[in-house]
């Protein structure tokens, strides 16, 4: 009995080693495949019909205004589009909406909408959807930051493809804005049928229209035979596998199971690049990630010991531990490729002007606090390394690392001392990038409850300043005024990396959302 | 005659040895007479001195680790172990034999820690449930609705509630752990309440509470004793699986089972990161397992040979 007992417990481990030692070999040589991505052919034929995604979220609905999070647009976007979109170099670009322009007072943006484009369930997308759609946007919670300058009493529809967009006071801002994957354009007639459960009839405009799928597991999309965009798209069937274990995707891209993933792991980067048989895509995004103090309470309502902990931290060691040679070393207060980026330096490592810092702020000998982080491995890591920085200037610092659904309600409630976070500012303009610190924030997530009149008065006129050198340097004055506060210590502009199987041609990441579009997408 | 009573005293003499040298290995106390069992399972008393070396390691730890648990190396980060380094590091350059070392102290803290109040609790609570059988209804029924979650399941919901950290970690695996206690508590305390010398001890007036903890408890202990072995076992297990899900120790904290969850990432490139915490789990669970098994044997005359 007890003999055959170990005997199991042997045979367990020999098991599992001898798997792991299978899964240890196998690394095959060779240099990363270039691409000519986006190939610009009139005739394209897919050589195969099935596109399976591997993805670390599942996208929970299928409601176009809801949930902040770029990987449930990634696939949303396939479904449902907006009138305009940004490219990869930032600039906005057309969409549903062909062209547009300004009134002379800069308080009225008019679109005129593409003709001709047609709902997954057969009818023509006209003003009215556009109307409709922009209002129920406006009255959701991650979607409405779009809105929140539009003047509803002035806005209208002119004709059928023409609608104007009114703003309250001059908002430049705002069509990049609409160009933000939560302002989708749905059928109001599809809508008012569903009795507005989503779940029943997702119908877009998108190239792809949801076939099946099994929530939480698999969701299958089946190409849009109506599309507005001719020949597109050129893969009939998209498959989104829900994998949520980073490693795991590694392991199904490698074995033929998925053909692209979503957010491939740092700690594989390494791996896939020398693998043959995948292309992996790396490309800075507009994202930063932060340290974000809490400015409300102790220890952390006092600047010296904010400035204190940037000074302590040696950022560039921690990032390339944690992110592992992905990504970019924060060099500002937003990506370099967001328009109002200012070059102004960061906080370098600096222990004795730490110990300075905290000696002035009454406490020479440190202090404790907790540094909150959600359970991305990256995060955690350098979560780990802060704390182990932060212990060598006598800063007791508790990590605690949490579900991103709990987390969102920690920070909600303001309960963090400082915490870890990212924020893509997806209308690549300074607005959204700085209007996180503004004391009224309007962006449904508060982070650092700090408040400077000042600063809010900047962000406000740059808000309403047409010419866009004047604006810049409002935003640069802006966030001089971020880093002497410190409520934020920038750690890195993270890297967007997803892999494919190398026959996979035409895809692109997508720098603005994250969110990359499969139309383009085909099997040589 | 003279031949035959010399013979006969020769004979009494040489039983009378044989006897004295039965005494001498064969004690008549009963713990005595159980550890001589015990020693005889080979596997199980193996399994003790390993959980003893154990014990002195985590006391020890401090002394013999070679670097300190939290010494973070960005020139050493991910090494496969070497002379430096026997365990290799970790994606922080940090030492894994001086992990393991200290998270030796953890793992057995909380093990013992939490079978100590759990069976404490648990065998009062059985104890009270089976002596007086008004409370028994009410007890064990709140007993089995705690006991119908599975185990794991309840203590993650706990840990989920209150909140990550050893604390809360620890009241998790208490009170999913108490049901087995009081289970087992409550039946051998039925079974021996209705025996003679709980009777005689009642018809000379002897309190409630002298019949239950004189002579109720000491009889009933040999199950709980097992039981709590393998709880200690159980116990490990379960704080290491929950810090493995994030819901137990915080970082840096080296407990095992927060280890192998950092060395999963890299399970196919350096492999060591993980199976190393996984064999100091599977060891120790392993002895402490065959040692409530040595117990349970030793504790039970009718299974002896």
């Amino acid at each position: 009995m007890k003999t055959k007992r170990f005997l199991a417990m042997l045979l367990a481990v020999v098991t599992i080693l001898g798997c792991l030692a299978g899964c240890a070999s196998s690394n095959g040589g060779g240099g990363n495949n270039t691409l000519d991505p986006g190939a610009d052919i009139g005739e394209i034929r897919s050589s195969k019909d099935t596109l399976i995604v591997g993805t670390p979220q599942d996208p929970a609905n299928f409601d176009p205004n809801d949930n902040a999070i770029q990987m449930v647009w990634a696939f949303k976007k396939n479904i449902y589009e907006t009138l305009v979109t940004l490219d990869n170099e930032g600039n906005i670009v057309p969409m549903l909406a062909e062209s547009w322009e300004y009134s002379d007072d800069y308080m009225e943006l008019t679109f005129h909408l593409r003709q001709g484009v047609i709902f997954h369930n057969g009818e023509e997308m006209t003003a009215e959807d556009v109307l409709f759609s922009y209002q129920r946007a406006s009255e959701m919670a991650n979607a409405s930051p779009s809105f929140t300058m539009v003047d509803w009493d002035n806005t209208r529809i002119v004709d059928e493809y023409t609608i104007v967009i009114a703003t309250k006071q001059v908002y430049m801002p705002q069509l990049n804005y609409l160009a933000f994957p939560l302002t989708a354009i749905f059928s109001k007639k599809a809508y008012e049928e569903s009795g507005g459960d989503f779940f029943k009839a997702p119908i877009g405009t998108g190239p792809y229209k949801v076939a099946n799928y099994i929530s939480g597991d698999t969701y299958e999309l089946e190409a849009h035979d109506q599309y507005w965009e001719e020949g597109k798209p050129y893969i009939q069937h998209v498959i989104f596998r829900v994998i949520t274990e980073a490693t795991n995707r590694t392991i199904e891209l490698e074995t033929g199971g998925v053909d692209l993933i979503y957010e491939a792991p740092a700690s594989d980067i390494e791996r896939l690049s020398s693998n043959e048989d995948v292309v992996v895509y790396r490309d800075t995004s507009l994202n930063t990630n932060f340290i974000l103090f809490r400015c409300d309470h102790a220890p952390f309502d006092n600047q010296l010991l904010r400035q204190a902990v940037a000074y302590a931290v040696d950022i560039p060691t921690a990032i390339e531990t944690a992110y592992k040679g992905t990504g970019v070393v924060a060099t500002g207060w937003c990506s370099p490729s967001i328009s109002g980026y200012a070059d102004i330096g960061v906080y370098e490592q600096d222990l004795d002007k730490a110990r300075e810092l905290m000696a002035e702020a009454g406490y020479p000998d440190g202090f404790s606090c907790t540094l909150y982080t959600d359970t991305t491995a990256e995060r955690r890591d350098l979560a780990e390394i802060l704390q182990n920085q932060l212990g060598e200037i006598g800063i007791d610092c508790k990590v605690e690392s949490m579900e991103p659904v709990a987390y969102q309600g920690m920070y909600a409630r303001g309960e963090h001392d400082f915490m870890l976070y990212g924020l893509t500012i997806t209308t690549a303009e300074g607005d959204k990038a700085f209007r996180w610190w503004h004391s009224e924030n309007t962006m449904g997530q508060q982070f650092d409850a700090w408040s400077d009149p000042e600063y809010d008065a900047l962000l406000d006129e740059a808000a309403a300043t047409i010419d866009e050198d004047a604006r810049n340097e409002l935003y640069r004055q802006a966030q001089e005024m971020l880093k002497e506060a410190c409520v934020v210590i920038p750690t890195v502009h993270r890297e967007i990396l997803s892999a494919a199987s190398a026959s996979l041609m035409g895809f692109e990441n997508d720098l603005g959302y994250e969110s990359p579009l499969l139309k383009n997408c085909y099997f040589a | 005659m003279t031949a035959s009573s010399k013979t006969m005293d020769q004979k009494m003499a040489a039983a009378e040895a044989k006897r004295k040298k039965r005494m001498k290995k064969k004690p008549t106390t009963m713990a005595g007479e159980t550890w001589h069992r015990f020693k005889k399972n080979k596997l199980a008393y193996i399994g003790m001195w390993y959980l003893i070396a154990m014990v002195v390691i985590a006391i020890l730890a401090p002394v013999i680790a070679p670097y300190g648990m939290d010494d973070q190396n960005a020139d050493a980060i991910l090494l496969t172990p070497n002379a430096d380094h026997w365990f290799g590091t970790d994606n922080f350059g940090r030492d894994i034999l001086s992990r393991i070392l200290y998270g030796s102290r953890i793992s057995l803290m909380v093990g013992f820690a939490t079978v100590v109040f759990s069976m404490t609790i648990g065998v009062v609570l059985g104890a009270l449930a089976a002596y007086y059988q008004k409370l028994d209804n009410v007890m064990m029924r709140i007993v089995d609705i705690i006991g119908g979650i599975p185990q794991m399941l309840l203590a993650m919901a706990i840990a989920a509630s209150l909140g990550s950290g050893l604390r809360n970690m620890m009241i998790a695996v208490i009170i999913s752990t108490i049901p087995q206690y009081a289970r087992i508590t409550r039946s051998s305390v039925l079974t021996i309440k209705e025996s003679e010398y709980v009777e005689a001890a009642k018809s000379i007036g002897a309190s409630d509470g002298h019949i239950i903890f004189q002579h109720i408890l000491p009889n009933v202990m040999s199950p709980i004793i097992v039981q709590s072995t393998l709880g200690v076992a159980n116990a490990i297990m379960a704080s290491a699986t929950l810090s493995f899900m994030g819901l137990g120790i915080q970082p840096p904290s080296p407990e095992w089972g927060a280890m192998l969850a950092a060395g999963r990432v890299y399970l196919r490139d350096y492999p060591h990161m993980c199976i190393i915490p996984g064999v100091a789990l599977l060891l120790i669970s392993y002895a402490l397992n065959v040692l409530g098994d040595g117990f349970r044997d030793a504790f039970d005359p009718r299974l002896k040979n």
